[in-house]
C-alpha cells in the first residue's frame, strides 16, 4: 500500500456497530445535538465509559482513526462497516460529490458515470456542508451537478442559508448554462456567496471537444453555457486537460477564453490523472509533458498576454522546465497523492504537487533528477 | 464547412493578413488564401484547424455557437473599449520658455500674464479627480513649460497626496526639463514623479526644433536627463519623439540622441497633422516619406537589439499589443470608440475641462465652437452634447472606408483630427493621415513580425516588457 | 485625362465604388454608367493610380465574395451582439 499524504478510509472496529450513514465527527463530547447529522464520539483503544450524553448517538474507539480526524469532521459510514472521511479540517482540499450521474461520457473520466437516480445524494451533501460549518473553500463534484437543475438551487440555496461562511467550487462541464434562464438562477445565488464553476473546454475545434467529452453536442452547449455564464457575471475557472488529441489546441482555447469569454477568473492546464476510464485508453490519450512543451509555453504566454491567471495541475516538478515551476501548483487531493521513495531526496518535494496514487504501475513516469536540486549530487 | 466573416490585408511579404471582429487574427499564403476564399478551406489540415479555432470558419454543427463566440467577443470589445478609464491632465501655465515653430500645444511667451492657473482652482481640481474615477490615478502635468510653475505642481502634489492618499496616484510632468535644477530633484525623490520630455534628435536636430533664445535646448535637456538617471533613476524619465523634416533624413539621429542620454526606450510618431502644428509647408511631409523614414529607423532599432543593445520603439510595441493582446485599450490615441473623453479628462489654465489634449488646441483654432464641458466648477459631462456626438461618431466598425479594412479591429479613431483637416469627425479615409499612418504601421509591423523570426522575438520583449 | 471602361458583368457597383473611395488621392475621378458599362473619367491618370485600380478592383472582388458567403452571418452576429451587451449590462 503506498503511503497518501492523508488517509481517509478506516475499518470500524467490528464491537458496537454504527449504522450506515453521514455522521459528524467529535473528539469531544459535544454540549449541543448538531441538527444536520448524527454525531459519534471517536476515543482511543483504552476503554473508556460511553458518556451521558444524548448528543451521541454511538462510539467508536480506535486510535487509528483518531490520530487522522479533527473535532467537527464528516464521515460516512458504509454498510460493510467502513469510514470515509469525506470533510475533513486536515485536508488541503474538501470535496462532496453530489451525483453520479453525467451527460457526458469523457474519455478520461476520473468518476465513471452511473446512470441510476441518486439525488439523495445531493441532500445528504447539503447537510455534510453545514454541519461542517467550514469558512473554507468545498469542492462539489460529479458526474455533472448541474443535471439535477431545480434541485441544484435547492442545494445552492439550503447551503447559503445554513453554511454562510463556506464558499463552493463547483466542477460542471457548462453545458447546463446553455439555458440563459438556469444560468440566470445561478448567477444570482453566485451574488449571495462565493461560487466558482470549474468548468472544462478541450478544444475550439467542436468535433475534437465532443469526441473527448463522448458526447454530440456537447461543445456547443458548453460554449453557448461559458458566454452565458460569463456575460451573467458566475465566475468560472476554465480547465484544459491536454491529451495526444488536443495538446495542440492549448493556446487557442486561451485566446478563445480571452476574446470571447468573460469572467474567466483562472486558466487549469492539467495533467491527466491515471483513474477512472483515463487507465482503459492512457496509451492513446496520454502524453508526457516533455512532448509538447512548447505548447505549454504558447498557452500559458497567451493566458499572460491577456492579463488570465493560469495554473498547471498535476505536474511534478521534475517533468517540466524551471521557467514553467511558478505556474505549478500543489493539485492534487491529499487523500490521492503520494511521493515515490525516489523524492524523499529532493529539496523541491515541499513544493512539489508529487503524484497521483493511481499512477503507480504502468502509468508510473518516475521521478527525474532535478540536478541542481537533489542532494549529494 | 461555413466561412465566417473577416477582413484581409496583403503584406509586403507575400502575406494575406486576415482578422475578425473578435480580434483573432492569422496569416495566409498566397494559394492557401486562394483556397480559402475558394471553398472555405486550404489543402493544410493544421492551418484548416487554426482558422477554425479563430473563428473565420465553423463546422455546421457548431455553427450557431461560432456566432454566438464571435458576437460576445464583439461584445466584450466594444465594452472594454467604452470604458472610462481616464487619464488627468492639468495645466498649470500655457507660457513657455521655448518658441518652437511647429509648437504642437498653442504657448504664449514666458513674461506673458493671464495663462496660469489660479491656486484656489487645485483643490477643487483634485477632488473632481477624485469624484471621476476610482484609483489608481495618473495625472500628467501638461505645458506651456509647466517647470515655469512648480509652486503649483508643488501644490497639485500635495493636494493629491492628501485628498487621494499617496500610493494611489503618479504624477508625471511633461516638460522640456530646461529649468530642471537640483531643488526640483531633491524634492521629486521620495515623490511618485514622472518627467516625459520631448527628444527631437541629436543637438543640431533638436536645437533647430526647440528654440530657445539661449540656443543651448539640447544641452539643458541632456545635463537634467544625466541628472534624472544618477538621482532618480531610468524609470523616471520617458522620451517622447516628433518626427519633422529634419530627421526624416537622419533617423540614426534620433537613435544616437538616445544612446547618448543612456535611455534604452524611444516613442517615434509622426507630426501632428492639426492644422496648427505646422505652420509653415516646409515641416509638413506625406506619411509614405514618414514610412521609409521609420523603416530604416526600425530596421536600425531591431541591428541594435541584434548587437545587445535593447532599444525598444513604443510605437510599435502599441500597435502591435492592440494585435497580439486582447482586451489592450489603455493606448488613448489608438482605440475605437476615441478616447477623447472617456480616456483623458483636462483641466486647463483657465478653468475649463476638455476631453482631450487635442480639444483644448483646436479651441484655440476653432474660437466660435465651446469644445469644453464646462468649468471645474460647473463641470458636466453631458451637458455639451459635442463629446457624445464626437465619441458616437468615432465607431470605426461602421466607418465607410474601416468596415472592410483588416486593421479595424486594433485601429482607432481620431474625430478631432478628421474635424480640423477635413470639417467633419468621421473622415474620408482615403485622404486621412490618421488612416494612412496607422495602416501602414499595422502592415509594416505585421509584416516584420511574421516573415522574419528573430524581429518577431524581439518585437515579442517589446510587447511583455 | 484618361477614361477607363469596365464591364458591368464583371464588377458590381460596391466594388466599383469601393475602389475608387481609395483611388481619390492619387487622382480626382468621376463616375457613370451605360447599360452594360461602368465609366470611369481619371482627371490624372498614372501607372501608380492603374496599378492600384487593378489591386483594389480584385481584392474588393473578393471582398464581396466573402460579404456574399458570410451575410446571413454577419446579420446573426450584430442581432447577438446587442443581445450579449444587454445581458452583461444586467448582470
Amino acid at each position: 500500500m503506498v503511503e497518501t499524504i492523508r488517509k481517509d478510509v478506516f475499518q470500524l472496529p467490528p464491537e458496537n456497530p454504527i449504522a450506515a450513514g453521514h455522521y459528524l465527527l467529535r473528539t469531544t463530547v459535544p454540549d449541543s445535538s448538531n441538527h444536520y447529522l448524527n454525531q459519534i464520539l471517536i476515543k482511543d483503544d483504552v476503554y473508556s465509559p460511553k458518556p451521558n450524553s444524548q448528543c451521541i448517538t454511538g462510539v467508536v474507539r480506535s486510535s487509528g482513526l483518531l490520530g487522522n480526524i479533527s473535532d467537527g469532521d464528516i464521515g460516512v459510514v458504509n454498510a460493510n462497516g467502513t469510514l470515509r472521511v469525506i470533510l475533513s479540517r486536515n485536508a488541503n482540499h474538501n470535496t462532496v460529490l453530489v451525483t453520479e450521474r453525467c451527460n457526458n461520457r469523457c474519455l478520461f473520466c476520473s468518476q465513471p458515470p452511473k446512470e441510476r437516480d441518486d439525488d439523495h445524494l445531493l441532500v445528504q451533501a447539503g447537510l455534510a456542508i453545514a454541519a461542517f460549518q467550514s469558512d473554507d473553500i468545498i469542492g462539489i463534484s460529479g458526474g455533472e451537478p448541474l443535471l439535477y437543475r431545480e434541485k441544484f438551487l435547492r442545494f445552492l440555496d439550503f447551503v447559503i442559508l445554513h453554511a454562510p461562511s463556506t464558499s463552493l467550487h463547483i466542477l460542471s462541464n457548462g453545458r447546463a448554462f446553455s439555458d440563459t434562464g438556469f444560468a440566470s438562477e445561478i448567477a444570482k445565488r453566485c451574488q449571495d456567496t462565493s461560487i466558482t464553476f470549474g468548468i472544462p473546454l478541450y478544444s475550439i475545434l467542436g468535433s475534437n471537444h465532443d469526441r473527448l467529452v463522448g458526447a454530440h453536442g456537447a461543445y456547443r452547449d458548453t460554449i453557448n453555457g461559458l458566454i452565458n455564464a460569463g456575460n451573467l457575471g458566475i465566475p468560472i475557472e476554465l480547465r484544459i486537460i491536454p491529451t495526444q488529441q488536443n495538446y495542440k489546441d492549448i493556446s487557442t482555447i486561451v485566446e478563445f477564453s480571452s476574446r470571447c469569454l468573460s469572467n474567466i477568473v483562472q486558466v487549469s492546464i492539467m495533467n491527466l490523472e491515471p483513474t477512472g476510464w483515463a487507465k482503459n485508453s492512457w496509451h492513446n490519450l496520454y502524453l508526457s509533458p516533455s512532448s509538447y512543451l512548447d505548447d505549454l509555453r504558447n498557452g500559458i504566454e497567451a493566458a499572460i498576454e491577456a492579463s488570465l491567471p493560469v495554473c498547471l495541475f498535476n505536474f511534478p516538478l521534475c517533468h517540466i522546465p524551471e521557467d514553467l515551476w511558478p505556474y505549478a501548483v500543489q493539485s492534487i487531493s491529499d487523500w490521492k497523492n503520494y511521493y515515490p521513495n525516489e523524492c524523499s531526496q529532493c529539496q523541491l518535494k515541499s513544493k512539489c504537487p508529487g503524484y497521483f496514487t493511481s499512477s503507480r504501475g504502468k502509468f508510473h513516469h518516475p521521478p527525474r533528477r532535478i540536478e541542481q536540486c537533489v542532494n549529494g549530487t | 464547412m461555413r466561412m465566417l466573416p473577416f477582413n484581409f490585408d496583403r503584406l509586403d511579404s507575400g502575406s494575406i493578413f486576415l482578422s475578425n471582429v473578435a480580434g483573432f487574427h492569422s496569416c495566409l499564403d498566397q494559394s492557401e488564401f486562394d483556397e480559402f476564399i475558394e471553398s472555405s478551406a486550404t489543402s493544410n489540415r493544421t492551418l484548416n484547424d487554426l482558422l477554425q479555432s479563430k473563428l473565420f470558419v465553423s463546422d455546421n454543427d457548431n455553427l450557431d455557437a461560432t456566432q454566438a463566440a464571435l458576437s460576445s467577443a464583439l461584445a466584450k470589445k466594444l465594452l472594454g473599449e467604452l470604458e472610462f478609464r481616464p487619464i488627468f491632465m492639468i495645466v498649470p501655465t500655457l507660457r513657455c520658455d521655448h518658441a518652437c515653430n511647429y509648437c504642437q500645444v498653442s504657448r504664449a511667451n514666458a513674461k506673458a500674464s493671464g495663462y496660469d492657473l489660479d491656486p484656489n482652482a487645485i483643490s477643487i481640481i483634485v477632488s473632481t479627480i477624485k469624484r471621476l474615477s476610482p484609483p489608481p490615478y495618473k495625472i500628467e502635468i501638461q505645458g506651456g513649460e509647466p517647470l515655469l510653475r512648480m509652486d503649483l505642481i508643488k501644490a497639485i502634489y500635495d493636494q493629491a497626496e492628501s485628498q487621494l492618499q499617496p500610493g494611489n496616484f503618479e504624477l508625471v510632468i511633461t516638460t522640456s526639463l530646461s529649468l530642471m535644477d537640483e531643488s526640483i530633484l531633491s524634492w521629486a525623490r521620495n515623490r511618485a514623479v514622472y518627467f516625459s520630455t520631448s527628444l527631437d534628435g541629436q543637438q543640431e536636430v533638436h536645437n533647430a526644433n526647440r528654440i530657445l533664445p539661449s540656443q543651448d535646448s539640447y544641452e539643458r535637456l541632456k545635463h537634467s536627463v544625466k541628472r534624472i538617471l544618477e538621482e532618480l533613476g531610468a524609470n523616471r524619465i520617458a522620451t517622447v519623439t516628433t518626427v519633422t523634416r529634419s530627421l526624416l533624413e537622419a533617423p540614426e539621429s534620433i537613435i544616437e540622441a538616445h544612446l547618448e542620454l543612456g535611455i534604452n526606450e524611444m516613442f517615434v510618431r509622426p507630426i501632428s497633422p492639426y492644422g496648427f502644428a505646422n505652420t509653415k509647408p516646409s515641416t509638413e511631409y506625406s506619411i509614405a516619406e514618414y514610412m521609409t523614414f521609420y523603416e530604416k529607423l526600425f530596421n536600425t532599432i531591431i541591428k541594435h537589439n541584434q548587437e545587445g543593445i535593447p532599444l525598444v520603439e513604443s510605437s510599435a510595441a502599441i500597435h502591435l499589443k492592440r494585435v497580439l493582446i486582447p482586451g489592450y485599450s489603455q493606448y488613448a490615441d489608438l482605440k475605437s470608440p476615441s478616447g477623447l473623453l472617456l480616456n483623458c479628462v483636462l483641466f486647463n489654465y483657465d478653468s475649463k475641462v476638455y476631453g482631450s489634449d487635442e480639444t483644448r488646441m483646436l479651441q484655440r483654432v476653432i474660437g466660435d465652437i465651446d469644445f469644453s464641458c464646462g468649468e471645474v466648477n460647473s463641470l458636466s459631462l453631458v451637458k455639451n452634447d459635442l463629446y457624445q456626438k464626437l465619441i458616437s461618431s468615432s465607431f470605426n466598425l461602421v466607418h465607410p472606408g474601416c468596415e472592410t479594412c483588416a486593421y479595424q479591429p486594433y485601429c482607432g479613431s481620431d474625430p478631432c483630427q478628421h474635424i480640423s483637416l477635413m470639417g467633419e469627425p468621421v473622415g474620408d479615409k482615403s485622404l486621412s493621415v490618421f488612416c494612412h499612418y496607422h495602416k501602414n504601421m499595422f502592415r509594416f509591423l505585421l509584416d516584420r513580425y511574421y516573415s522574419h523570426p528573430p524581429t518577431r522575438n524581439i518585437l515579442k520583449d517589446w510587447c511583455h516588457g | 485625362m484618361e477614361i477607363r471602361e469596365l464591364q458591368k458583368s464583371d464588377y458590381t457597383e460596391w466594388v466599383i465604388r469601393n475602389t475608387l473611395y481609395w483611388l481619390t488621392p492619387y487622382s480626382r475621378w468621376q463616375l457613370s454608367d451605360s447599360s452594360t458599362h461602368w465609366i470611369i473619367q481619371f482627371e490624372s491618370p498614372s501607372n501608380d493610380l492603374f496599378y492600384e485600380l487593378d489591386k483594389l478592383l480584385n481584392d474588393y472582388t473578393l471582398r464581396e465574395n466573402v460579404m456574399e458567403k458570410t451575410s446571413t452571418i454577419r446579420e446573426a452576429i450584430t442581432l447577438n451582439v446587442l443581445k450579449s451587451i444587454q445581458q452583461r449590462l444586467e448582470a
